[in-house]
């Protein structure tokens, strides 16, 4: 598989700084999962971190001695990463190893979606969506940064065109009208910084339906 | 005697002076760190033990693929920091074989060792605007997202996504060209 979008640099640096909105955040660690050429950015960005922590004047902290009884921690297991899944690893415990078996709740016809929960104060949204073949999304624009990560399939719209492993970025100030692949269709994982807004009256019948 | 050399000791023999030595370079930073990313006194050094009893912890796992030490430590310390702050621990902490398998690819950074990198790297942030700079500091110290980097220094938030831009691509061909 050859990634061919990446996100921004300046994503991947608040990534590495553990300064996103979660959702964004979670969009950013799937696409780590399959992305080796970000994995080496962010540790890359990790050394960066690690520089920037010399100019931090220290604070007092006494040390307290491990007991040698601590047990040491096993590396986590590559199984975990073997399992034959179409999901990304951070998304199992929500969703199960196959995308084929989520309870994916029909949003119009064509259209299915599965919210996943966030921290509270998370201040952003993430789901699942995914979308029939060649499917014709409303024209809709959005009121964050929004982060999509294509799973399986593929879209286009008047940007470009993105297929698996992929990460489209749309801000604030950008409209588009994203559709499915004739063949396969698409499933996506989106994250938003706020709601998603569609122009048109059909948009805003989906918009009730889907809270996007 | 090298921060490597300390950990491989701690790993292979619980050493508890190679301990007490990293954790007086490393243990007053992190607390530092922690509070100002915005964590109170206590919870800081609360963050900062657990980062260090990690180290000690871990120590087996680290590996010179990680980045230096000291990467290795602000990497956990980071991740601790979210688990805390956000409860989101889950996106953030990948499989302990992801690092390695990523620096497995041919790269010409390879050819660096960590501790040139890290010269490299002082340099090269030193080197930045200090426009760019404070930006940096803002995301990585403070924790801010870029949302809140823009209220704090009054600017579009368009402005500060580019001045991180800017600064990243400096910071990255410092050490070598990303990958396409």
């Amino acid at each position: 598989m050859t990634i061919k979008r990446h996100p921004n640099p300046e994503n991947l640096m608040s990534c590495a700084a553990g300064s996103m909105p979660e959702a964004l955040a979670a969009v950013m660690a799937c696409h780590m999962t399959i992305c080796p050429r970000c994995r080496k950015e962010l540790a890359f960005l990790d050394s960066v971190g690690a520089a920037l922590l010399e100019d931090i004047s220290p604070t007092p902290l006494v040390m307290k001695m491990p007991s040698p009884n601590v047990p040491a921690r096993q590396p986590k297991s590559i199984a975990e990463n073997s399992i034959k899944s179409d999901v990304p690893a951070p998304l199992r415990k929500f969703v199960g190893n196959r995308l084929a078996d989520i309870n994916w709740k029909r949003v119009t016809p064509g259209i299915w979606q599965f919210p996943i929960p966030l921290a509270k104060h998370s201040n952003s949204s993430l789901k699942l969506i995914k979308v029939g073949a060649g499917l014709k999304l409303p024209d809709h624009g959005h009121s964050g940064l929004e982060l999509t990560l294509v799973l399986q399939g593929a879209f286009s719209d008047e940007f470009g065109s993105y297929e698996v492993g992929d990460v489209v970025e749309m801000g604030e100030d950008v409209a588009h009208a994203p559709v499915a692949a004739e063949e396969t269709g698409c499933i996506c994982l989106i994250a938003s910084e706020g709601p998603m807004r569609f122009h048109g009256l059909l948009a805003r019948i989906v918009q009730k339906f889907t809270g996007f | 005697m090298p921060d490597i050399e300390k950990l491989e000791r701690i790993a292979a023999q619980k050493d508890a002076q190679a301990y007490r030595a990293l954790f007086e370079k490393f243990g007053p930073i992190v607390k530092a760190f922690m509070m100002r990313q915005g964590v109170d006194a206590a919870t800081a050094e609360e963050l900062a033990q657990e980062t260090m009893l990690s180290v000690w912890r871990k120590a087996a796992l680290y590996s010179e693929d990680k980045g230096s030490v000291a990467t290795w430590i602000f990497a956990i310390a980071r991740n601790l920091r979210i688990d805390y702050l956000r409860r989101e621990k889950t996106w953030v902490e990948l499989p302990d074989n992801y690092a390695q398998e990523a620096s497995s690819d041919t790269s010409p950074d390879e050819a660096v060792s960590g501790e040139q990198q890290r010269s490299i790297i002082r340099r090269a942030l030193d080197e930045l605007p200090e426009e760019q700079r404070q930006v940096v500091i803002l995301s990585f110290i403070e924790g801010l997202p870029h949302r809140e980097i823009a209220n704090r220094l009054n600017l579009p938030v368009g402005t500060v996504k580019s001045r991180i831009r800017l600064a990243y691509l400096k910071l990255r061909s410092a050490v070598g060209e990303p990958d396409q």
